[in-house]
């Protein structure tokens, strides 16, 4: 207890010399009396005010126009679907070919670098999406010398959704949550990596094959099961950049996981073997040549190829019956079965080759596309219809989330019919079980999901935690959660990840030269962790405040203080911008990412190029926080009398960035702190967090960006989100 | 009008208001001490200064009352840290920052620098570091302690229980 003791007053005898003053505090308890008594006055005028306003409301106003919905991600299509390649194009057909429509229209592959200009579009292995809403495909520009081309995915109407470039391999593979593929980047050029691309076409992270590792043959990535790795001969590379591990069934490149991914079929040794995921217990199930193979829905039946031959195997009883074969030299390839299990869709070597199925009885074998080679039917692994989607809807543009006394609510624009959808616990009550709690924004940008905090068991204040993240729908219904350090929680510009600090403070910056470094995570929608993102050594979170990590518009990159730090691993870059505009708090990019707007340091309102150059001053000085508005011709920012929001009075503003002029939002002005300044998605009324001092009193206000009807939209808090991205 | 000294268990002063104090006096008599303990929790003078001041305003609104008391200093810093913990409380937390109300306090990585005790204390969370301050450096029992931060004796045992194991490693040994 001495020895403690003796280390605490020793600490506390190195105290910065305080300015106490008894005279303040008895100020202050006049002034907080005075202000009691003006607010029992007012809280009368304000009911009646609010009678008042409801009465003629109700009387005279026009039904407020909705929000234009948020446009949702792609439709699945239909369960059966089939996609194929041909002539140089991509096809979308009835399961049987019927009704076909050509959505990317390609150069044929003979007249594809003859001189001519255009595309060839083509494939290899699975093209749609586990979820039905997106095929994959590539493209090869044929007047390029050296062939180059990249992937394209779309939707199955043939809305490209993104297109990369890639010289390398051939098939795609997708992430089993349908959010991801994973691609060669490079092949023969050691080291060969891996990309692994979002459905931006951002590359999320890039895996390295380990030293030594040599291409034996002309195979693609495939992912495990689980998404957390993708397997490459041999190799499963964890995609959060942890070290490779290796697998038993590295023999065989096509090896194919079954639908639950509890079990592999590969061939070894001539014989076809099925074995645990991870390679163990592994049980010859057919004694001779096979390779194709494709699990059937639900798992229980695998067919496969010997060559000539189609067969099919019974996984339970090990029983294989031939289906159909070839002619003398015809070679068969095993494409899937259907979603119902009941046919198996196949390719043939013929002169001419051709797309046909036939019944896991060996019946009815019939051709669907005749010249095609490459096809695929929509085969969905879940009991969903396809005709649902499988993410929760989006809410309505405008919608509001805020958290309150521990609690988490959603509720219409102006903060009427609240729905709490997290119940906690407030601060002061936060015993043994806690309350949620948010900072900054909550709404994924497709409106489908909020993110905020839950402190699990209230056993430590301050920052930096580790506290879960939660992700839940509208409703309140959890998607996923997880811990982690920080405060507010990032939504990527595609809302399919979040990234938040992994360790920021664990343990606390002592030693800049010991310490172990930040890092940062960025985790899927499952809650699992995809890349880790190392800070330089270097880097101390201590010198550079404790900014939560944010997106770079683009997707590709998190910026965090000075640092721009790219999510396939490779080097952070310092930022160019001066200091002021690395506060990703205080500067505030245009929706369309060129410009941003930052307070200098003379607190002038600088607008530059995103990489900082080209900066112009645009508003005088006493300028902080600015934001600009989602349609890019308003920055609002508050104005402050000595351009610090401390002990001075407070005035939102709004910048017309065509023509310059200012304009003070009246009613907006006084002595009270307002910060967390967000547009509505039409960019014509503005949401404030406001902090009266005297009354000791948060609030979310907004206000129309000409300065017209402010009011309280919730009382209470200063922790609130517009759904208006 | 006077006041007498005792000790408490740790051999702090404890204040004896056998007759009524003023508060003027009281805040002389306190104010630092408060200060301090505020500042080794927080690691923030700006923090450390606003939360004294309003631990003081809250006892001058009952200062009839507490100046009546077995124990000002006790409900002193039981107000203090009540006001440490709603101020730290993650919902307040969060507006503050929204609000950039929290003003950086440069001069604790100067402090760290140069004083190996303070820097000791920077690993701990501050609810450690709240609670070896009241339990070992102000000399309040466990469950006092506790009622002050609003957690159980249990938990704050165990996170004094930690801080010593921490200090224990970041200290060194003579």
């Amino acid at each position: 207890m001495t020895e403690f003791r003796s280390v605490l007053e020793r600490a506390g005898s190195n105290a910065p010399q305080p300015d106490l003053q008894v005279e303040r505090v008895l100020r202050r308890r006049d002034r907080r009396q005075r202000n009691q008594r003006i607010g029992a006055g007012a809280l009368g005028v304000i009911v009646a005010l609010a009678l008042g306003t409801i009465l003629v409301r109700s009387v005279t106003s026009e039904p407020t126009p909705a929000d234009p919905p948020v446009v949702p991600g792609p439709a699945p299509a239909a369960s059966g679907t089939l996609t194929y390649v041909l002539d140089g194009d991509i096809f979308v057909a009835d399961p049987d070919g019927s009704n076909a429509v050509r959505i990317a229209n390609g150069l044929p592959d003979n007249e594809c670098g003859r001189g001519r200009v255009g595309e060839h579009y083509w494939a290899e292995g699975s093209m749609w999406s586990p979820d039905g809403r997106y095929i994959a495909y590539r493209h090869t520009e044929c007047s390029d010398p050296e062939f180059r081309g990249g992937v394209e995915i779309s939707d199955a109407e043939g809305n490209v959704i993104t297109t990369f470039s890639t010289g390398a391999g051939w098939r795609i593979a997708w992430s089993p949550d349908s959010t991801r593929v994973a691609v060669w980047d490079s092949l023969y050029d050691p080291p060969s990596t891996i990309g692994v691309y979002g459905l931006d076409g951002a590359r999320q992270t890039q895996l390295t094959m380990p030293s030594g590792y040599d291409p034996h043959g002309d195979h693609d990535p495939v992912w495990m099961p689980d998404g957390t790795s993708v397997w490459m001969d041999g190799w499963a590379l964890p995609v959060d950049g942890s070290t490779p591990r290796q697998l038993p069934f590295g023999g065989d490149p096509y090896a194919t996981f079954s639908p639950d991914g509890s079990l592999v079929a590969y061939s070894e040794n001539r014989s076809l073997m099925v074995a645990r995921s991870d390679g163990s217990e592994p049980r010859a199930v057919f004694g001779g040549w096979a390779e194709y193979s494709a699990w059937s829905p639900t798992g229980d039946r695998i067919a496969f190829s010997d060559g000539e031959s189609l067969r099919l195997l019974d996984v339970a009883t090990g029983e294989v019956t031939r289906l159909t074969e070839g002619e003398r030299g015809t070679d068969l390839w095993v494409k899937g079965f259907s979603p119902e299990g009941d046919r198996v869709l196949f390719s043939t070597s013929e002169s001419d080759s051709s797309l046909w199925s036939i019944g896991v009885d060996g019946s009815d074998a019939s051709r669907v596309v005749a010249g095609a080679w490459q096809g695929e039917w929509l085969s969905q692994t879940t009991d969903e219809p396809a005709t649902a989607d499988a993410r929760p809807a989006p809410a309505a543009s405008g919608t509001l989330a805020y958290a309150l006394d521990g609690d988490i609510f959603v509720a219409d624009p102006d903060g009427s019919n609240a729905v709490r959808i997290a119940n906690g616990l407030p601060d002061e009550d936060c015993l043994d079980g806690g309350g949620y709690w948010a900072e900054g924004p909550m709404w994924s940008p497709d409106g489908r999901y909020l993110a905020y905090r839950h402190d699990a068991d209230c056993s430590s204040s301050g920052p930096p935690g580790p506290w879960d993240v939660v992700i839940s729908d509208a409703e309140g219904n959890v998607i996923t959660t997880f811990p982690a350090q920080g405060w507010g929680v990032a939504w990527s510009p595609d809302s399919t990840r979040v990234a938040v600090w992994d360790r920021l403070y664990d343990p606390p910056v002592i030693d800049p030269f010991n310490d172990p470094p930040a890092t940062i995570g960025v985790y899927g929608l499952d809650g699992s962790r995809q890349t880790q993102l190392t800070l330089p050594s270097a880097w101390s979170s201590g010198e550079n405040h404790d900014d939560d990590p944010a997106w770079m518009p683009d997707g590709t990159s998190l910026r965090v203080h000075n640092l721009e730090v790219p999510l396939d691993g490779s080097t952070p870059r310092q930022l160019l911008l001066p200091l002021p505009a690395l506060r990703a708090s205080v500067s505030s990019y245009s929706p369309d990412g060129s410009r941003v707007a930052y307070a200098d340091d003379d607190s002038s309102l600088v607008v530059a190029a995103a990489d900082g150059s080209d900066a112009r001053e645009v508003a005088g000085r006493t300028v902080v926080e600015p934001v600009w508005s989602p349609t890019g011709d308003r920055i609002a920012f508050i104005h402050s009398e000595k351009g610090s929001k401390y002990g001075s009075s407070n005035e939102l503003r709004v910048l017309d960035v065509a023509t310059g002029e200012v304009t003070p939002l009246v009613g907006m002005d006084g002595s009270w702190d307002i910060g967390g300044i967000q547009f509505s998605a039409r960019g014509d009324r503005i949401l404030i967090s406001r902090y009266e001092r005297g009354a000791d009193e948060y609030g979310l206000w907004s206000i129309g960006v000409d300065g017209s009807d402010a009011r309280l939209v919730v009382a209470g808090t200063a922790q609130g989100d517009w759904l208006s991205r | 009008m006077r006041e007498t000294v005792q000790l408490g268990p740790a051999g702090r002063e404890v204040h004896q208001a056998s007759q009524p104090v003023a508060f003027e006096d009281f805040f002389a008599q306190e104010g630092d001490g408060l200060y301090r303990a505020l500042w080794l929790v927080t690691r923030n003078r700006f923090e450390a200064e606003e939360l004294t001041q309003e631990a003081f305003v809250r006892v001058l609104e009952r200062w009839d009352r507490v100046s009546e008391m077995e124990d000002p200093r006790a409900y002193l810093y039981r107000t203090g840290m009540n006001a440490f913990r709603t101020a730290y409380g993650r919902a307040l937390l969060a507006a503050k920052r929204t609000m950039k109300a929290l003003p950086a306090d440069d001069a604790i990585a100067e402090i760290d620098e140069r004083d190996v005790a303070v820097r000791a204390l920077a690993p701990l969370s501050q609810r450690q570091r709240a609670a070896v301050v009241l339990t070992d450096m102000l000399g309040f029992r466990s469950e006092e302690a506790a009622r002050m931060l609003g957690i159980r004796a249990s938990t704050l045992r165990m996170h004094a229980s930690r801080a010593h194991a921490a200090l224990k490693e970041a200290m060194p040994r003579d």
